[in-house]
């Protein structure tokens, strides 16, 4: 061996790192560390729904609810303002009848009276 | 001196103070093969405790106290040079890289180990680590070859190359005997 690698041998001999560096391992092993779930365990999950999973489904279900109640409520009175529209033009469309009709016999009335007088 | 076994049979059977002791036992070797590889201590650090998280979560494979040394040495290796090519990805710029305060020149043993783990550390990475196996471990060349996953001769031709290059920039910057 030469001086040289004798002072290598100095030069890079170990050191120890920072104190508490154990713990920090372990710290780090617990962080990173999931316990395995046993088989029923796992049979379980797949039946029940995940609180954040039911809420997003509880939030959904509620818009689409009021969605839908809006619209059918919005349809209901279209078609009540629809339905009122027509009875106008029906009653409309009765006086205008009724006022074609009072015509038609004023105007028959005076053509019978007409040639009895000559 | 190697760990007793029935600590490494305890630390799989999840005994947390078996593990606790293998960490003690082995983290001046971790910590010091990525120190000389690295050469900046925060980052040896980190590399050490990936390295001790990569064993918890390999424990089983682990046959007996050298194959965990052995291991230990080889993943630490590996995972140099992944680090090494990770970092050189972005630029950086270390302590240790900057130049020293001008200050009279004291020739003491401190100062010459650090120049000469700070000229380790400008080596390139395979034959930095061969240094690191070699003197800081004390290992024969084929243990190393084998650690490395590569042929004697190769480990050979880098060492002796390794050392001429040392010698000639100790000799040249320090201007001591060699």
């Amino acid at each position: 061996m030469n001086p040289l690698e004798e002072r290598l041998i100095e030069s890079l001999r170990r050191k120890d790192p920072s104190p508490g560096f154990e713990q920090k391992v372990l710290s780090r092993i617990a962080t990173q560390t999931v316990p395995r779930a046993g088989l029923w365990q796992r049979m379980l999950t797949g039946l029940t729904i995940p609180r954040y999973r039911l809420t997003t489904v509880g939030l959904t279900a509620a818009l689409l609810i009021s969605v839908g109640v809006a619209g059918y409520y919005q349809e209901q009175r279209k078609r009540a303002e629809g339905e009122a529209a027509k009875s106008q033009v029906m009653l409309a469309l009765q006086i205008a009848s009724n006022r074609l009709n009072q015509a038609q016999k004023a105007v028959l009335g005076r053509g019978n009276r007409s040639p009895s007088r000559d | 001196m190697d760990l007793g076994e029935e600590t490494l049979t305890k630390a799989v059977r999840g005994d947390q103070a078996a593990f606790a002791a293998i960490v003690r036992h082995h983290k001046s070797m971790v910590y010091s093969i990525a120190y000389h590889f690295l050469h900046e201590s925060w980052q040896a650090e980190e590399l050490a405790q990936d390295v001790f998280l990569q064993l918890f979560q390999n424990l089983k494979k682990i046959e007996s106290s050298a194959h965990l040394t052995f291991w230990l040495r080889r993943v630490t290796s590996h995972r140099c040079i992944d680090w090494n090519r990770r970092q050189s990805l972005r630029p950086r710029v270390s302590l240790e890289e900057l130049p020293e305060p001008a200050a009279p020149e004291v020739r003491s043993d401190p100062l010459l180990a650090r120049r000469l783990r700070q000229l380790v550390s400008n080596l390139p990475e395979k034959s930095r680590l061969i240094i690191a196996l070699r003197y800081q471990e004390d290992l024969q060349l084929a243990e190393i070859a084998e650690i490395l996953d590569i042929p004697l001769n190769t480990v050979k031709s880098h060492l002796q190359r390794s050392l001429a290059k040392l010698e000639e920039q100790l000799t040249s910057t320090e201007k001591l005997p060699v």
